[in-house]
């Protein structure tokens, strides 16, 4: 594979990678702070 | 007579047999070493790294001596030797090569250094802003990408550009870790190019806020909503997260959990652990790593034409990403609600933290005292830090595409 096709797959994985981790990030602080609040509720 | 005083003094005396190249640049390093520790004795380099690797650079460099078999050498360490018997002869001699060894080859001390890490980061800072902070990360990652490219067009073979190039992310462990597992015949010189680097970013980034950002924003004062997430969910999340990445990246997998571990242990609230990790072990490995790496730039080492090259490379990187980070704030800035964004927050996405999200804050600072960006930038420097570690393990496991 080209190196130049290779940084840009790289950096587009990197990327992928990346926004799934914040999305489980983000999934999971929303979801336990709703449960949180239900059961205090 | 003047033999003997050779041999009185050997540390003068070697210069006189040595290659007239070695023996100056072993005078050069000398004086290269005092710079360094004074500079940081000053703290305008990071003393912490700079005091110990300044001395052991001079010290090293002084302290070379007849050997056995008119060999030349120092009672230091010997990075070259790779054969067992020998390494196990040598280790009972020089008294910096156990830690070397058992430390430094098999990457132990940068996962020791990413246990502090980990220890230092609190996920709240990622949630006040979890894209904003993840995109500025993104751009300034672009430094390690844009200098792969570079540095193989320089000659260097995939995993030698790789592994200089992570340079780009700004995180010392994670370059130790990847010329190890990349280019373990360049570590030497790649790791000691970063660190020098590294300390640099203190000096040359302020110079690159204010040429991108003009004070009118870099003052700019943001809207800080930290959402309420308990520790349970943030303790939950942090180790999901470092099994998937674990899943999805094996090669990178002792950096991630001792990353994740770190974090973890804080959102338990483990306060021996906690302790331990954040006074001890952190400041035992960069005391041992600063010194190591001065130990390392001994003159016959570095005296390798591939240095030039990795020196070019490595502020490349650094400085690539630089403007890459400033660039994703002034991204998130166009595209926040009322431009409710500090772009110097991007720089802080350069990982090395948390120097630059303090850079960053000092920069905002100076431009209007009412200004507070540390919580948002601390979250980009922590999304710089997971950036980085994925980067890594995306080249490590998937370098040998290029031929």
């Amino acid at each position: 594979m080209n190196i130049i096709t290779y940084a840009i797959m790289a950096y587009a994985i990197t990327a992928a990678i990346s926004f799934m981790v914040i999305g489980v990030v983000v999934l999971m602080a929303k979801s336990m702070t709703k449960k949180a609040s239900e059961t205090n509720e | 007579m003047l033999q003997q005083l050779m041999y009185m003094f050997p540390g003068i005396g070697t210069m006189f047999v040595q290659d007239p190249v070695v023996a100056i640049s072993r005078i050069a390093f000398i004086a290269l070493g005092f710079l360094l520790a004074y500079m940081g004795f000053k703290r305008k380099l990071e003393p912490l790294i700079m005091v110990p690797m300044g001395l052991g650079m001079m010290c090293v460099n002084g302290g070379v001596m007849f050997l056995e078999a008119h060999k030349i050498g120092t009672l230091f360490l010997d990075p070259l030797i790779e054969d067992p018997s020998a390494l196990v002869n040598i280790m009972q001699i020089d008294f910096l090569q156990p830690i070397y060894n058992f430390t430094f080859t098999n990457s132990l001390v940068a996962c020791m250094l990413f246990f502090g890490i980990g220890s230092m980061a609190d996920i709240s800072f990622i949630l006040a802003r979890p894209w904003s902070s993840i995109i500025v990360a993104l751009f300034a990652e672009m430094g390690t990408f844009v200098t792969l490219v570079i540095g193989y067009y320089f000659g260097l073979t995939p995993g030698q550009a790789a592994a200089v190039a992570s340079i780009g992310g700004a995180d010392g462990p994670m370059v130790l870790f990847a010329s190890l597992v990349m280019a373990k015949e360049l570590f030497v010189p790649i790791s000691i190019i970063a660190y020098l680097y590294l300390s640099l970013t203190y000096a040359g980034y302020p110079y690159l806020i204010r040429w991108l950002v003009p004070e009118k924003y870099r003052g700019q004062e943001v809207e800080i909503d930290f959402p309420e997430v308990s520790s349970e969910a943030k303790f939950v999340f942090t180790i999901v997260i470092a099994a998937l990445l674990c899943l999805l990246l094996p090669v990178a997998a002792p950096l991630i959990l001792s990353f994740f571990l770190g974090v973890a242990i804080k959102e338990a609230e483990i306060e021996p652990y906690q302790e331990l990790l954040e006074k001890t072990i952190t400041y035992a490995s960069t005391l041992f790593l600063g010194l190591v790496l001065g130990v390392l730039c001994e003159a016959s080492t570095l005296l390798d034409p591939r240095v030039l090259i990795l020196l070019v490379l490595g502020i490349t990187a650094l400085g690539i990403s630089g403007v890459g980070g400033l660039l994703g704030g002034w991204v998130v800035w166009r595209f926040t609600k009322n431009h409710d964004f500090n772009p110097v927050i991007g720089v802080a996405g350069v990982s090395c933290m948390p120097s630059t999200a303090k850079l960053a804050q000092k920069a905002a600072f100076e431009a209007n005292p009412y200004a507070l960006i540390m919580p948002l930038a601390m979250g980009a420097s922590i999304c710089g830090v997971i950036v980085s570690a994925i980067a890594v393990g995306v080249f490590a496991s998937t370098i040998n595409l290029v031929p």
